[in-house]
C-alpha cells in the first residue's frame, strides 16, 4: 500500500495529521496516521517508572507532611504511650510545648530547606515521615538536636502570626494535650493525648477555654479568628470524625479554610461535617469543599453541592443517593455529567427522577446520549431521538 | 495502611477521570499529592518520548530532572492545560539541552542529519512493522531519524500535544518555522516509510 508516495503529502492533511490522531479512530491503512498514532499511544507502564522519585521530589517541595502523619501519631501500644508521653514531657521542660516534636519531624521547617535537600534520588525529611511516623521514633529524635535551645527556637510560632494548616495541626496536638494533662491532674483519669478519641474529647473539654488563652496558641486563635473557633478549626485540620462544636463551623474565616491543602482536607471524614447545619455549610468556601474526598462530599446538602465547580462535582455524583441527585438543579447536574464515562453516566442518569431526567438530558451532547441504554432516553422529545 | 494507600489510589483515579489537567494543576500546586501523580501520569509518557528522540538512552535520567524542576516551579506557573504542557516541554527541552552539553558525544549523534541513516532506512525492520500496527518504540525510534528540528516540530505537535503555536513558544521560533518543519517532516517520514 503506497498511497503516501513521497512528496505528495499536502499541506492541509499535514495539518490534520498534526493536530492529532484520535485514538481508537481507525487509521484506514494509511502508514503515516499510524505511526503517529502510535507515536502518540497511551503510557506504557515502563513509562511511569520514575513516579515515586516524583512523588519525593513533590513533598520535598510542597512541604506537606505524609498524609498519614496524623493517624502515625496515634496510639497503639502502651510503650508508644510512654514514649509519647515523655516526648511531651520532654518537650514542656522545653519551654516549647509540644512544638519541640513538630521540629524534629520537619513540620516548621521554613520551605527554603526544600531545595537543599530535595534532590530526587534522595529521601528527605517529608518523604522519610511517609513510612514511618511511630511515637517511638519521635521519641528518639529529640536527642538528635544539637540543643534543646535550637528545637524550640525554630519551632516557637511569632506571636499571633497565621499558621499554616500544617503547622496548626501541630500546634492543636499540643493544645490538646495540655487540655489533657490540665484535666487529668484534677480527676486523676488516664492520659490518652494521642488517639483519635482523645484528641477530640480534649478539644471538646470545657478546660480548653482557658488552656487556649495560653501565649503559646495565639497563634492558632489568630489563625481561626477567635479562641471559640479554635476546637473546630483543630478538628478539621487534624481530620477528627467528630467536631466539637458543629453548630459554628460557619463562623471559620473562609482564608484559613481555603488554605487547608488537599492533603489534609481530602482526609476529613463526612462524619465530621454531619452535624452542620445547611447554613454553615453554605458559609464553607468552595476552595474548601472542592478539596473534601467525594465520599464526605457525597453527605452534603444538595445546595451546597449545587455551589461545587462541574470537575468536582464530576467525581461525586456517581457516589450520591437518588434522593440527593434529584434536589440538584437540572444545569448544574448536565454541567458535571458532560464528559463523564458512559458507564458511569448510565448509573448517575438511571438514578435521576423521569422529570429531571428529561430536563437533564437534552443539554448533554447528543454524542454522550448515543452511548445511553434507549430505556433511559425515553420521554425526551422525539425530533431529539431521531436525530441521535 | 492499605486502606490509606487504597483510598488514595480510588482519589487519583477521581482526579484523573472527573478533573481537566487545567484543575488538577492547580490541586498540585495547593500541595495535593494526588493531583500530582496523576500530573506525573499524563505528561510523563509524552516527555519521555520526546526526550528520547533528543537524548536517546539518557532520556529517563533526563526526566528525572525534568520532574525535579517541575516540582521546585510548580507553584510558579500559571496558564491553562496547554500552558502547562508547553511549559513542561519547556522544561525537558532545556534539561535535555544541559544534557547534551555535559555530554557532547550524543549530542554528535543526536545532530546527524537524515542522509546518513539512508542507508539504514531502506528495507529496515522498523520501517516494515511501521506497515502493520507498530510500537511506539519502533514510532519514535523512525521519527528520531528526521533533523532535529523537524522531529521536535512532529513531536511537540503530536505526541506532547501542543498547537502550532504553543510548540513555537518551546522551541524559540515562529509559529510558521514550526508549521513548515513540521510539515517538512511528516514527508520525510512518508518517505522513510515508502521505502
Amino acid at each position: 500500500m503506497n498511497s503516501l508516495r513521497p512528496g505528495r503529502l499536502r499541506r492541509p492533511a499535514a495539518e490534520q495529521l498534526l493536530d492529532g490522531v484520535p485514538t481508537g479512530r481507525p487509521v484506514g491503512g494509511d502508514p503515516l496516521a499510524s505511526l503517529l498514532a502510535a507515536a502518540a499511544a497511551p503510557p506504557h507502564t515502563a513509562e511511569q517508572a520514575g513516579e515515586d522519585a516524583a512523588i519525593t521530589a513533590f513533598r520535598a517541595e510542597h512541604l506537606v507532611p505524609a498524609s498519614n502523619l496524623g493517624r502515625g501519631q496515634m496510639i497503639k501500644s502502651p510503650l508508644a504511650k510512654i514514649l509519647t508521653m515523655k516526648v511531651g514531657a520532654l518537650a514542656l521542660a522545653l519551654g516549647a510545648g509540644g512544638v519541640a516534636v513538630a521540629a524534629t519531624t520537619g513540620a516548621f521547617t521554613p520551605s527554603g530547606h526544600a531545595s537543599t535537600t530535595g534532590s530526587i534520588t534522595t529521601p528527605v525529611a517529608s518523604g522519610s515521615q511517609a513510612s514511618g511516623s511511630h511515637a517511638s521514633v519521635k521519641a528518639s529524635m529529640p536527642g538528635t538536636h544539637t540543643g534543646a535551645s535550637a528545637s524550640g527556637h525554630a519551632a516557637v510560632p511569632t506571636v499571633g502570626s497565621i499558621l499554616s494548616a500544617v503547622d496548626a495541626a501541630q500546634v492543636c496536638r499540643e493544645l490538646a494535650g495540655k487540655v489533657e494533662r490540665t484535666v487529668a491532674s484534677t480527676d486523676g483519669s488516664a492520659v490518652a493525648i494521642m488517639t483519635e478519641t482523645g484528641l477530640q474529647n480534649a478539644l471538646d473539654n470545657p478546660a480548653l477555654s482557658q488552656v487556649v488563652d495560653n501565649p503559646e496558641f495565639v497563634s492558632l486563635v489568630a489563625t481561626a479568628e477567635g479562641r471559640g473557633n479554635a476546637p473546630d478549626y483543630c478538628g478539621l485540620v487534624l481530620h477528627l470524625a467528630k467536631l466539637a462544636s458543629p453548630a459554628t463551623l460557619g463562623n471559620l474565616p473562609g482564608s484559613a479554610l481555603s488554605a487547608i491543602p488537599a492533603s489534609i482536607a481530602s482526609q476529613i471524614p463526612g462524619s465530621a461535617l454531619t452535624g452542620v447545619p445547611t447554613s454553615g455549610l453554605s458559609k464553607l468556601p468552595v476552595r474548601f469543599l472542592s478539596k473534601l474526598s467525594a465520599p464526605a462530599l457525597s453527605g452534603l446538602p444538595a445546595s451546597v453541592l449545587a455551589e461545587l465547580p462541574a470537575s468536582v462535582l464530576k467525581g461525586v455524583l456517581p457516589a450520591l443517593p437518588a434522593g440527593a441527585l434529584a434536589q440538584l438543579p437540572a444545569k448544574v447536574l448536565a454541567g458535571a455529567m458532560n464528559g463523564m464515562p458512559t458507564g458511569t453516566l448510565t448509573g448517575v442518569v438511571s438514578r435521576l427522577p423521569v422529570g429531571l431526567r428529561t430536563q437533564t438530558l437534552p443539554m448533554l451532547p447528543k454524542s454522550a446520549l448515543a452511548g445511553l441504554p434507549k430505556s433511559l432516553l425515553a420521554g425526551l422529545p422525539g425530533s431529539l431521538l431521531s436525530s441521535l | 495502611m492499605d486502606r490509606t494507600a487504597n483510598l488514595s489510589a480510588d482519589r487519583v483515579t477521581a482526579i484523573a477521570t472527573a478533573t481537566d489537567l487545567a484543575d488538577t494543576v492547580r490541586l498540585a500546586q495547593e500541595g495535593d499529592e494526588d493531583a500530582f501523580r496523576v500530573l506525573y501520569r499524563d505528561i510523563n509518557p509524552r516527555i519521555l518520548r520526546y526526550l528520547r528522540v533528543i537524548v536517546g538512552n539518557d532520556a529517563e535520567d533526563v526526566a528525572s530532572e525534568t520532574w525535579l524542576h517541575i516540582a521546585r516551579g510548580l507553584r510558579t506557573f500559571t496558564g491553562d492545560s496547554d500552558g502547562f504542557r508547553g511549559w513542561t516541554a519547556t522544561i525537558a527541552r532545556n534539561r535535555a539541552t544541559d544534557h547534551l552539553r555535559a555530554h557532547r558525544r550524543r549530542a554528535a549523534t543526536v545532530a546527524m542529519p537524515v542522509e546518513e541513516f539512508s542507508e539504514l532506512a531502506g528495507g529496515d525492520d522498523t520501517a516494515a512493522r511501521a506497515l502493520e500496527g507498530i510500537s511506539t518504540d519502533a514510532a519514535i525510534g523512525l521519527i528520531a531519524r528526521l533533523p532535529k528540528d523537524q522531529a521536535e516540530a512532529v513531536l511537540l505537535r503530536t505526541v506532547i500535544g501542543l498547537d502550532a503555536e504553543s510548540a513555537a513558544k518551546v522551541l524559540g521560533k515562529r509559529a510558521g518555522a514550526v508549521r513548515t518543519a513540521a510539515y517538512r517532516g511528516l514527508r520525510k517520514l512518508s518517505d522513510l516509510l515508502a521505502e
